[in-house]
C-alpha cells in the first residue's frame, strides 16, 4: 500500500519517475484482479482472507482506469504480466509497486484479452518463459518473455486454435507438467498442450450451484488446480497432481469463499505452497473420508478474521486453531477439542424428530450436515439447517431425520458464520469468521463403559505361567465398549482402545471375546451372531480388510492385532515402547471397531462393560522355552478370574516350576498363589509403571487397595510417583 | 536401561521382567539369588501381598437407574452423562447411557469403573425447550448396591 501511495503522489507532482520492481519472491497468496477500474487483492487460499493489495494501479504516466485481465504471474522474473483495456489496450507487465509497463507487442488481433497465463520451463539459464493469451473468437497467441522487454515482441498464433471455441475466462499452467487447465461456466474441465496443439474435455465436475463464469485460474507446487466463480465467490479445488490426467477422473470441492465480482481474473506463483502455517484457523475432526484437511479442499475458518480477539463468533465455550494440511495431520491429532457447542440430547432416530442443543457465543447463522447414508461425504442433500440465524446461548434445533436414513454410527457437522457470506456455505471449504465442529453420532441408543470420552485401562504381564516383574506394562491399552440397543435389545458393539505401551520382547495380539460373566453366569455372543461381513475395524485411520473375527471358533472373538509390535516402531535408544523415559511418549496406536448383530439380541442376555479382552501370543516367535513346539495362539492371558477361550492350550496349566494357581473346577484363572493377577483392569485412564518398576512402588496404595478386596483405597491410581510412570504425552 | 534394570531385580530378589530384556532364562517366582541385605525369602513390593483369590483388583460397582416420572407417555429422552467440569450440566462427549423413557420411566442397571465419577442426567422432551429436568448423582460409601433414583 505505502509503494502504492507513493506512486500516485508521484503522479500529482509530475513528472517523477517510480521504476518498476519484481515481485520480492515466490509469494504464496493469490493474486485476484477485480472491477472495471482495476484493482488487485491478495487472497490467501487456505483462510479465503482477501487483502487489498493495490485500489489504484498506474502507469508512468497516467492513472489506470480501466480494467486489467488475462493476468499471470511469471516466476522466472517475478513479475506479473496481464492485459490492460486502457487505450491503447496493450500486453503489460506489473511489479511490486503495482505500476504498469505497456509491453510493445505486435501481431495480436485488435480485441480484449481476458484470458491468460505463464508458462515457465526450463531450469537456470535455461528458463524460458512465454505468456499466453486466448480468445475463443481468435485462438491462442505466446508471446516470449525471455529478450529485451523494451524492444518490440511479435505474438504468435498457435494453428487452428481460433477453432477451439472454448467457453473460459481464465487458465493456469501446471507447475510440474506445463499443461494447461481451464473450466468453463457448466463445469467441463479441459487439458491443453500447447507443444502437441491438443485440448482435451476431461470430466465435467461438480462446481454445485454456481453458474457463469470462472474467472480466475492457479496451481500451487503441488498441482492442486484452484478456480474461482465470480458470482459466488467461491474457489473451487481439483486435485491435478497427477498430470497428464491418465486412469482418474479428477473431482472438485468448494476449497474456500472468496471475493464475488463481475470483473475477475487470477494469478499466482504457481511454485508456491499453499499450506497453514499456525493455529490460525479452526478445522473441523471428521475423520476422512469426509473432506476434513486442507488438502482434501476441508471445512475451515479463520475464527478471528480482524486479529481482535473479541467478538468471535462460535459455538460452545471456545474455538481453536489446528495446523491440518494433510491427512496425516488429521489422524496425528484426530480431536478438536473446542468442538463442544452441540449437544444431541434425544435420539436420532429414522422418520422422527429429533432434538439438538446449539450453544452460540453470539448471534450468528447455523448450517449442519448429516451423512445419514453413511458414504463418507457430507452431500448438500444432507444439509439439515440452512443459514439459520441463532441466538446467543442454548438454541433448541429440531430436525427431522430422513425415514430413509441408515442405522449405527455416522457424522455430523455444524457451521457457524456471522451471515456476510456471498452465497450459501457448503460442508468443504474455507470461510472467513466463525468455526466448523464435527460430532460422531449414532442413531441407537447406547450403553457404554466406562464413558463416551473416557476409558479404563488394560495392563498385561505376559510372562504367564511364570511370575511377571509387575510392572504391568508388558502390553497396556486404553479400552472403551459401546453397546449399541434398539428397545430392550443389543444390535450391535464397538469397542474402542489404543495401545500405550509395550513392555516385553515377547511379541503378544490383543483379542477380545464377546462375553462377559455377571454373578456367576455367563453371556455370550456366539461367532454366527455377528454380521461378520459389516464389521467395520479401523487402525489409526485406516480400514482394515481382513476379518477380525476369528475363524473357526464357536463364540465370537474379535482379533484386534495379532502382533501388537507390527502396529509400533521403537524410537531410537529404546528397547521398548512407551515403557522407559522419553520414549514414544505422544505415540499411540488407535483402533475402533463396529460389531453388528445379525438379529437383536435381549440386553439381558448380552454381554456388555469389559466384555473379555485377553492377549495371546503371536505365531512365529519366542515366548518362552515352553512354548516352543506348540501353537502360540492356545496361549492366552485373561483378567483374573476368566476363564481362557476355547483356543486355550489346557496344557499350559501343568508346565513344570510355574507359578500359576488357577483351578479350573473353582473358577479361579491367570492368578498365582498369592492371588495377584497377570492382568488388570485400571477403572480410568491409568499412567502405568515404568519399566521394571515394581507396580507398588509406582502406586503407594496399591497394595492396601488390594490387600482389602477393594474397600480401602478405592481410587488408589490416583495415588502415584510421577517419577515411576510413563507421563502421558499429548495422547 | 533394561539390563540395570534386571541386575538390580535379582540382586533384590525378584525374577526377571516379563517378556522383556535376556528373559530367555526362565527365573523361578523366588530367586535364590541375594547380594543384598534383603533377606532371601522376606519378599518386597508386590510379592509381599496376598491378594483374596476371588478379587480380580477392578474397582468397577454396578449402579441401579430408576427412573419414574409419572408423566403418561410423554416422548422423552435420558441421557446420564458424567459431570461437566465446572458446572451442572451434563458432558454429551461423555455419556455413560443415552436411551429413549418408555411411559416416562426406565429401570435399568450401568456399570461404573471408578468411585470419583459424578453422574447428571438430563431429560429432554422433543421440544423447543433449551432447558432439560436435571438429576445429580455421586457414589454413595454407605450404601452396597448404588441407585440413582429420578422422580
Amino acid at each position: 500500500m505505502k509503494l502504492n501511495k507513493l506512486a500516485t503522489a508521484c503522479l500529482v507532482i509530475f513528472p517523477c519517475a517510480v521504476l518498476s520492481q519484481p515481485f520480492e519472491s515466490c509469494p504464496s497468496q493469490a493474486f485476484l484482479m477485480q472491477d472495471a477500474n482495476a484493482q488487485l487483492y491478495g487472497i490467501d487460499l487456505v483462510s479465503a482472507k482477501p487483502t487489498v493489495l493495490a485500489s489504484q494501479l498506474t502507469f508512468a504516466n497516467e492513472l489506470n482506469t480501466n480494467s486489467v485481465n488475462a493476468v499471470g504471474f511469471n516466476y522466472k522474473d517475478q513479475y506479473m504480466y496481464g492485459y490492460s483495456k486502457q487505450t491503447p489496450g496493450s500486453v503489460v507487465q506489473l511489479g511490486s509497486n503495482y505500476e504498469m509497463k505497456r509491453l510493445n507487442v505486435q501481431g495480436l488481433p485488435a480485441t480484449n484479452f481476458y484470458v491468460g497465463d505463464i508458462q515457465v520451463v526450463g531450469e537456470g539459464n535455461d528458463q524460458r518463459a512465454t505468456y499466453y493469451v486466448y480468445h475463443p473468437n481468435f485462438g491462442l497467441y505466446g508471446i516470449n518473455l525471455d529478450g529485451d522487454l523494451d524492444a518490440s515482441i511479435t505474438a504468435s498464433l498457435l494453428t487452428n486454435t481460433n477453432t477451439w471455441k472454448l467457453s473460459i475466462y481464465d487458465f493456469a499452467f501446471h507447475p510440474a507438467s506445463n499443461l494447461l487447465y481451464a473450466v468453463e461456466p457448466n463445469g467441463n474441465l479441459y487439458e491443453i498442450d500447447i507443444a502437441a496443439n491438443t485440448h482435451t474435455l476431461i470430466t465435467q465436475v461438480d462446481v454445485g450451484d454456481d453458474t457463469g463464469a470462472f474467472g480466475a485460474a492457479y496451481f500451487d507446487v503441488k498441482g492442486q488446480f484452484y478456480f474461482s466463480n465470480n458470482k459466488s465467490g467461491k474457489i473451487h479445488k481439483v486435485d491435478l497432481s497427477v498430470s497428464p490426467v491418465v486412469g482418474y477422473t479428477p473431482v472438485a470441492n468448494v476449497f474456500t469463499s472468496g471475493p464475488k465480482s463481475s470483473q475477475n481474473d487470477g494469478a499466482r506463483c504457481a511454485i508456491a505452497e499453499v499450506k497453514v502455517t499456525d493455529s490460525s484457523i479452526d478445522f473441523g475432526d471428521a475423520p476422512a473420508p469426509y473432506n476434513t484437511s486442507l488438502e482434501q479442499s476441508g471445512a475451515r475458518h479463520l475464527f478471528d478474521p480482524n486479529s481482535t480477539g473479541s467478538d468471535l463468533i462460535y459455538l460452545g465455550s471456545s474455538v481453536g486453531g489446528e495446523n491440518i494440511n494433510t491427512n496425516a495431520d488429521l489422524l496425528l491429532s484426530p480431536i478438536d477439542d473446542s468442538d463442544d457447542g452441540v449437544s444431541f440430547v434425544t435420539a436420532i432416530s429414522a422418520g422422527q424428530d429429533s432434538q439438538i442443543i446449539v450453544n452460540a457465543s453470539t448471534s450468528g447463522f447455523l448450517y449442519a450436515w448429516f451423512d445419514w447414508d453413511q458414504n463418507g461425504r457430507f452431500t448438500e442433500d444432507e444439509r439439515m439447517v440452512t443459514k439459520r440465524a441463532i441466538n446467543e446461548g442454548d438454541n433448541s434445533i429440531l430436525i427431522t431425520v430422513p425415514s430413509n436414513t441408515k442405522a449405527g454410527q455416522t457424522w455430523a457437522r455444524f457451521r457457524v458464520t456471522d451471515g456476510t457470506e456471498a452465497s450459501l456455505i457448503t460442508a468443504t471449504g474455507g470461510v472467513l469468521g466463525g468455526e466448523v465442529e464435527d460430532y460422531e453420532i449414532t442413531t441407537y441408543a447406547s450403553a457404554v463403559y466406562p464413558g463416551e470420552n473416557d476409558w479404563v485401562t488394560l495392563a498385561y504381564e505376559d510372562r504367564w505361567p511364570f511370575a511377571g516383574d509387575y510392572d504391568f506394562n508388558d502390553l497396556v491399552l486404553n479400552y472403551r465398549t459401546t453397546q449399541l440397543m434398539e428397545g430392550s435389545n443389543v444390535v450391535g458393539y464397538k469397542i474402542d482402545g489404543q495401545l500405550i505401551g509395550i513392555g516385553a520382547t515377547y511379541h503378544n495380539g490383543f483379542a477380545v471375546r464377546l462375553k462377559e460373566t455377571v454373578s456367576s453366569s455367563t453371556r455370550t455372543i456366539m461367532r454366527d451372531e455377528v454380521d461378520e461381513d459389516a464389521i467395520s475395524f479401523i487402525i489409526d485411520g485406516q480400514p482394515q480388510t481382513v476379518s477380525p473375527l476369528e475363524a473357526g471358533r464357536n463364540e465370537a472373538i474379535l482379533i484386534f492385532m495379532q502382533d501388537t509390535w507390527a502396529h509400533v516402531s521403537k524410537e531410537s535408544g529404546c528397547s521398548y515402547f512407551r515403557t522407559e523415559d522419553n520414549c514414544d511418549e505422544n505415540v499411540k496406536v488407535t483402533f475402533s471397531m463396529s460389531i453388528p448383530l445379525k438379529e437383536p439380541k435381549a440386553k439381558s442376555a448380552s454381554p456388555g462393560t469389559l466384555l473379555d479382552p485377553f492377549i495371546f501370543a503371536t505365531n512365529g516367535f519366542y515366548h518362552g522355552d515352553f512354548l516352543v513346539g506348540k501353537n502360540a495362539r492356545g496361549w492366552e492371558v485373561h483378567i483374573k478370574n476368566q476363564a481362557p477361550t476355547e483356543a486355550f492350550d489346557t496344557s499350559l496349566y501343568s508346565v513344570t516350576n510355574a507359578d500359576d494357581a488357577s483351578v479350573q473346577s473353582n473358577g479361579l484363572y491367570f492368578l498365582n498363589e498369592n492371588g495377584l493377577p497377570w492382568a488388570m483392569e485400571v477403572g480410568m485412564q491409568w499412567l502405568h509403571p515404568l519399566e521394571g518398576v515394581d507396580i507398588t512402588d509406582a502406586y503407594g496404595s496399591f497394595a492396601d487397595f488390594a490387600q482389602s478386596s477393594g474397600k480401602q483405597k478405592p481410587t488408589w491410581f490416583n495415588d502415584y510417583s510421577i517419577s515411576n510412570v510413563v507421563v502421558r504425552g499429548e495422547q | 536401561m533394561k539390563k540395570t534394570l534386571l541386575i538390580l531385580s535379582l540382586s533384590i530378589g525378584l525374577t526377571a521382567c516379563g517378556g522383556g530384556g535376556s528373559e530367555e532364562t526362565k527365573a523361578p517366582a523366588v530367586a535364590t539369588v541375594s547380594s543384598t541385605s534383603t533377606p532371601a525369602n522376606n519378599p518386597t513390593g508386590i510379592n509381599a501381598i496376598t491378594v483374596d483369590n476371588e478379587f480380580n483388583l477392578s474397582t468397577k460397582y454396578s449402579l441401579d437407574v430408576d427412573v419414574d416420572l409419572g408423566m403418561g407417555d410423554a416422548r422423552a429422552y435420558l441421557n446420564v452423562c458424567q459431570k461437566k467440569v465446572a458446572s451442572q450440566r451434563a458432558d454429551y462427549n461423555n455419556c455413560i447411557y443415552r436411551g429413549p423413557l418408555s411411559n416416562t420411566a426406565l429401570d435399568t442397571q450401568l456399570v461404573l469403573s471408578n468411585q470419583d465419577i459424578e453422574l447428571i442426567a438430563e431429560i429432554w422432551f422433543y421440544d423447543e425447550s433449551t432447558e432439560p429436568l436435571l438429576f445429580t448423582w455421586q457414589y454413595e460409601p454407605a450404601q452396597a448396591q448404588q441407585q440413582f433414583v429420578i422422580r
